[in-house]
């Protein structure tokens, strides 16, 4: 559980004001981990292939967890998933689904892509520190996460 | 009714008793049912644990310490909503006391006095108590979870864990990959379930007998229908390869087991809060 206090932790949005609210969720929880935002599906793949905008991180961890909306331009949250989930060494990082879509065929679709998790973002700000606080809990502290050199 | 056979377990200390019972079913339902005898509350705490039933026939007075009411409400403790209903059984004169007991236990559908058990009574008995299990059962909406691990004490240890944190929650067991498989595929010993909704969720356990962890990981996520239902590897193993192996196969989460039964009870309940009310879990759908 040590090493996880250092483990970054992405997420993929194309909203600001949902970026800057889950950002101040975090600091609502004081959690010390890193934060990185990516704004669209192929930021997401160059962040995470460590390529274009990002090949001046080639050689540093990947981010231990992922938190994926569906619905961002360039590249949906679906797309970007079934690549990451197909690539042998992203496949590991656990993925959760944080989007407004609370659609059956999403839902399903989702996991059938092997998403770890699949989370309703809520409305309130209460609500949203609420699932950030569990969900940091559950990832950081109980689950044991695959090493990410 | 279904045209499957009707599963019975009877608890009953009086051989006579037995035999008529048994002749009354065999009048009723020709040989459309299977009528199992427990002699003693242990011996029905035995077959239970081993064997899915339709429903109990549980005589009121078995020994000197429990009663048949006291068997049931345990029974339903331990297996929550999904406790098939009994039937409770007295030969004693006192029945208005034992009636009243039988309408405050839950579990205890009906109550019949052993000098008006016919034919007639007891086949209508039988078929109000089932079609009331059913519409109840049907109107529960709770997913169930399914634990499998080889281990008996460890699922005792998680079911207590469950049981402290008060879910309501059907949990069902399974103590190797094969029984894993015929679960999930609704075969075998399990042909009972089909056409009932998949798990909502699984604790898997990597080393277990017949066929592992990880060999049922890998034909799960491979599975059409079953790679939505979400697998939290939950097992001793501190292994990176068990670690690297079950995320690349497609688990969930990977949990290593805690030592102690207050961490466990911590993570089952961080597990249940994450899984059943943050989460939003894929429908789980009849196959």
């Amino acid at each position: 559980m040590a090493n996880n206090e250092r483990i970054t932790i992405l997420m993929a949005d194309d909203d600001p004001d949902d970026r800057l609210l889950v950002q101040d969720a975090f600091d609502e929880i004081r959690l010390a981990n890193p934060l990185v935002f990516v704004e669209d599906g192929i930021e997401l793949m160059d962040y995470l292939h460590r390529r274009g905008d990002y090949a001046h991180l080639a050689g540093t961890p990947l981010p231990g967890l992922i938190l994926l909306d569906l619905n961002m331009p360039k590249k949906d949250g679906r797309e970007a998933l079934k690549e990451i989930k197909s690539d042998p060494v992203l496949r590991m990082i656990p993925i959760v689904v944080l989007t407004t879509s609370n659609a059956e065929e999403d839902i399903l679709r989702t996991y059938d892509l092997g998403t770890n998790s699949f989370i309703v973002k809520p409305v309130t700000f209460d609500k949203l520190v609420e699932i950030i606080r569990k969900v940091t809990q559950y990832w950081l502290e109980i689950v044991r996460l695959p090493p990410n050199h | 009714m279904s045209a499957k056979d009707l599963n019975i377990l009877l608890l009953e200390d009086d051989e006579n008793d037995y035999l008529l019972i048994h002749d009354l079913l065999k009048q009723i339902y020709g040989a459309k049912f299977h009528l199992d005898w427990a002699n003693s509350y242990a011996r029905g705490d035995q077959l239970v644990s081993a064997k899915h039933y339709d429903i109990f026939l549980v005589d009121y007075q078995l020994g000197s310490q429990l009663t048949g009411t006291d068997w049931v409400a345990a029974l339903h403790k331990k297996l929550g909503g999904k406790c098939p209903p009994s039937i409770l059984l007295t030969g004693q004169p006192d029945v208005r006391s034992i009636e009243t007991l039988a309408r405050e236990t839950i579990g205890i559908a009906y109550f019949v006095t052993k000098s008006e058990l016919n034919t007639e009574s007891l086949e209508r008995t039988i078929r109000f108590t089932l079609k009331n299990y059913e519409s109840v059962r049907q109107t529960s909406n709770l997913v169930t979870i399914l634990m499998a691990d080889d281990d008996p004490d460890d699922r005792l240890l998680v079911e207590d864990a469950f049981a402290e944190i008060r879910l309501e929650n059907p949990l069902d067991f399974v103590a190797d990959g094969i029984a894993l498989m015929d679960y999930l595929h609704r075969r075998g010993a399990y042909t009972h379930l089909a056409g009932t909704p998949l798990p909502g969720l699984v604790l898997l356990d990597l080393n277990m007998p017949r066929k592992n962890g990880r060999e049922a990981l890998h034909e799960i996520k491979q599975h059409e229908l079953l790679r939505k239902i979400p697998i939290v590897v939950l097992t001793t193993s501190r292994a990176e390869e068990d670690l690297l192996a079950s995320y690349n196969l497609g688990a969930n989460s990977f949990i290593v087991k805690p030592v102690t039964f207050d961490k466990l009870v911590e993570v089952i309940r961080a597990v249940t809060d994450y899984w059943l009310c943050i989460v939003t879990l894929p429908t789980s759908v009849a196959e």
